[in-house]
C-alpha cells in the first residue's frame, strides 16, 4: 500500500525532475559555452603573489587588503616591501616571483613607544573621568599633567589586530614577539608618541620620552622624562637633542662604546632598550 | 472602452512597467541597484542594460517552458535560469567593459538575487506567452533603468558637476560630495518618492 503510493509520488515528481534536468543540463551547456568564448585570461602570477602574501588585510601597505596590494605590487614592483607583517621573507618571495631585486629594507619595522611613564611616575593635575579614549582624554588637562606622554587609555591596544600592545600600568607596551609592524598604532595615537622604527638588531636603543617641556618642568611632571640635557649627544652622535628633547636618529643608528656610555649617563634613566 | 487589440495591450505593458508600476520608483522593488551604483550615470546605464538583457532572457525562458512548469519546482528553475544570464552577463562585461566592471563589482553578480527579476518570471513569463513576456520585461527593465538614470543624473551632477563625465554645471559650483556617499542615494531616492507619491496623488484627486 505504501509501496504503491511511493510510487504514484514518484510518477508525479518525474516531469518536474526531467524538468529541471532538462533546464539544468541547457543552462549548463550555454554557460560552458560563454566561458568558452568570453574568458578573460589573468595573469598567473596575480594569484601566485596573493598567495604569499599573509592575507592579514591590515592595510599596513597603504592598500585596502592583500589582493589588492598584489595587483598594485604587479604593476609597479617598486612597491614590494611595502607588506610590514610579511616583513623581508615576504619582500624577497615577491621578489622572487616578479624577477626584480628586493627594494625592501631586510629587517623588520616594530613599533617603538616614546614614553616610559608608568602611573606611578606620572603628574595628575585632576581626576579625569571622561570617555575612556586617549583621544578624548588629549584635549583635556585633567587627563594628566604631561601634555606629550602616553595617556594609557589605549586607543592603540584597541586598534591592535595582533594583540601585541597592552596597557602595563598606564604605559603602552609592546610585545615584540607578536608586533607586525603594521603601524595601526601609530596612526591611532593622537599623541603621536608611537613610531615605526626598523629593527636592524633585535635589540635597539630608544629614548623614551616625548616630552618638549623644558628640563624643569618636564622633571616636576615625571620621575622618567627626558630634560634634555644632552649628556648623550656629547658621548655618541646618534643622538641629536632638539626642543628638549633627545632623539635617536635611526638612519645613522648604531651600537657601540659610544652609545652604552649614553645610556649609562643619561641622569634619568630614559635612554632603554627595546625589542627582543 | 476596453481595447483588447494587441498593439495595444502591448503598449499598455511596455507603459506599466515604465511608470504605473515601475519596479524601483512605485513598487519598490529590487532596490539594491539604486542606492548602490546610482553615483554616476554610466555605471547606471550599464547595471540598467544589464538588468534589461537578464530580465529579457529569464523571462523568455521561463515562458518558454511555462507548459512544463511545476508549482514546487518552478523556484529552482528560475533561480537557475536567472543565475545563469547574470553569469553570462557578469562574463560579458569583463570581457569587453572590464573598468565598468571593476566600478560595478558584486553588484552585478547580485542581479541574481535582485526580486525584480523573480518577481516577473512568477508574475508574468510563468503565465503569458512568449512575445508578451519579452515585451514585459523590456518595459520593467526600461522602467528601472529609467529610475536608475534619474538618480544617477541628479546624484553625479550635484556631487560633482558633470553628467555622465561631461561637464554641465558652472566652474562656480562647488561640488557637493555627501551626495555622492550613500546618504545622497537615500535623501534623493526619498525626496524623488516624495515627489511621484505627490504628482500621482493630485491626479487620483482630480480623476476622483
Amino acid at each position: 500500500m505504501i509501496c504503491a503510493t511511493f510510487i504514484g509520488d514518484l510518477q508525479a515528481a518525474l516531469p518536474a525532475g526531467l524538468l529541471l534536468l532538462g533546464v539544468g543540463g541547457t543552462l549548463a551547456v550555454a554557460l560552458l559555452f560563454a566561458h568558452q568564448t568570453l574568458r578573460v585570461e589573468q595573469d598567473p602570477r596575480v594569484e601566485a603573489i596573493y598567495q604569499v602574501l599573509p592575507h592579514l588585510d591590515c592595510g599596513a601597505c597603504g592598500y585596502a587588503g592583500c589582493s589588492s596590494y598584489a595587483k598594485a605590487v604587479l604593476a609597479d614592483p617598486t612597491l614590494i616591501g611595502r607588506c610590514s607583517p610579511g616583513g623581508p621573507a615576504v619582500a624577497q618571495r615577491l621578489a622572487a616571483i616578479l624577477s626584480v631585486e628586493s627594494a625592501g629594507s631586510s629587517h623588520p619595522i616594530r613599533a617603538v613607544v616614546h614614553c616610559n611613564a608608568h602611573t606611578m611616575d606620572k603628574t595628575y593635575y585632576g581626576n579625569y573621568e571622561g570617555i575612556a579614549s586617549c583621544i578624548a582624554g588629549n584635549t583635556l588637562t585633567s587627563a594628566q599633567a604631561c601634555r606629550f606622554g602616553c595617556l594609557g587609555m589605549g586607543d592603540c591596544v584597541r586598534a591592535c589586530r595582533f594583540d601585541a600592545i597592552h596597557m602595563v600600568d598606564g604605559l603602552a607596551t609592546v610585545d615584540y614577539q607578536r608586533c607586525t609592524g603594521c603601524g595601526a598604532c601609530a596612526k591611532v595615537c593622537p599623541r603621536g608618541i608611537i613610531e615605526m622604527v626598523t629593527f636592524q638588531q633585535s635589540m635597539m636603543m630608544v629614548v623614551a620620552c616625548n616630552s618638549k617641556e623644558d628640563g624643569r618642568t618636564t622633571r616636576a611632571m615625571c620621575k622618567a622624562g627626558c630634560i634634555g640635557c644632552g649628556l648623550c649627544a656629547k658621548q655618541s652622535d646618534i643622538f641629536v637633542v632638539s626642543d628638549n628633547l633627545s632623539k635617536i636618529d635611526y638612519s645613522h643608528y648604531r651600537h657601540d662604546e659610544g652609545t652604552d656610555q649614553a645610556m649609562a649617563k643619561c641622569p634619568t634613566k630614559v635612554i632603554i632598550w627595546r625589542g627582543c | 472602452m476596453q481595447d483588447n487589440t494587441s498593439d495595444n495591450l502591448y503598449t499598455k505593458v511596455i507603459l506599466n512597467g515604465l511608470w504605473r508600476q515601475n519596479p524601483a520608483l512605485r513598487l519598490l522593488i529590487g532596490m539594491c541597484p539604486p542606492l548602490a551604483v546610482t553615483t554616476g550615470v554610466r555605471p547606471a546605464l550599464t547595471m540598467g542594460l544589464s538588468v534589461i538583457f537578464v530580465l529579457s532572457c529569464s523571462n523568455l525562458v521561463v515562458s518558454l517552458i511555462r507548459p512544463f512548469l511545476r508549482p514546487h519546482v518552478r523556484i529552482i528553475v528560475f533561480t537557475i535560469t536567472i543565475a545563469t544570464f547574470v553569469t553570462i552577463c557578469d562574463l560579458l562585461l569583463k570581457a569587453y567593459l572590464p573598468a565598468m566592471s571593476e566600478v560595478l563589482g558584486p553588484y552585478v553578480p547580485l542581479i541574481i538575487v535582485n526580486c525584480l527579476i523573480i518577481f516577473r518570471a512568477e508574475a508574468c513569463a510563468s503565465k503569458s506567452p512568449v512575445l508578451l513576456s519579452v515585451i514585459d520585461a523590456l518595459g520593467m527593465g526600461g522602467g528601472f533603468t529609467v529610475a536608475l538614470l534619474i538618480l544617477a543624473s541628479i546624484r553625479e551632477v550635484l556631487a560633482t558637476g558633470c553628467w555622465a563625465g561631461w561637464q554641465v554645471m558652472p566652474k562656480a559650483f562647488v561640488p557637493w560630495l555627501a551626495m555622492q556617499m550613500p546618504v545622497g542615494a537615500f535623501v534623493t531616492l526619498g525626496l524623488l518618492l516624495g515627489l511621484i507619491a505627490m504628482v500621482s496623488g493630485s491626479k487620483e484627486a482630480r480623476h476622483g
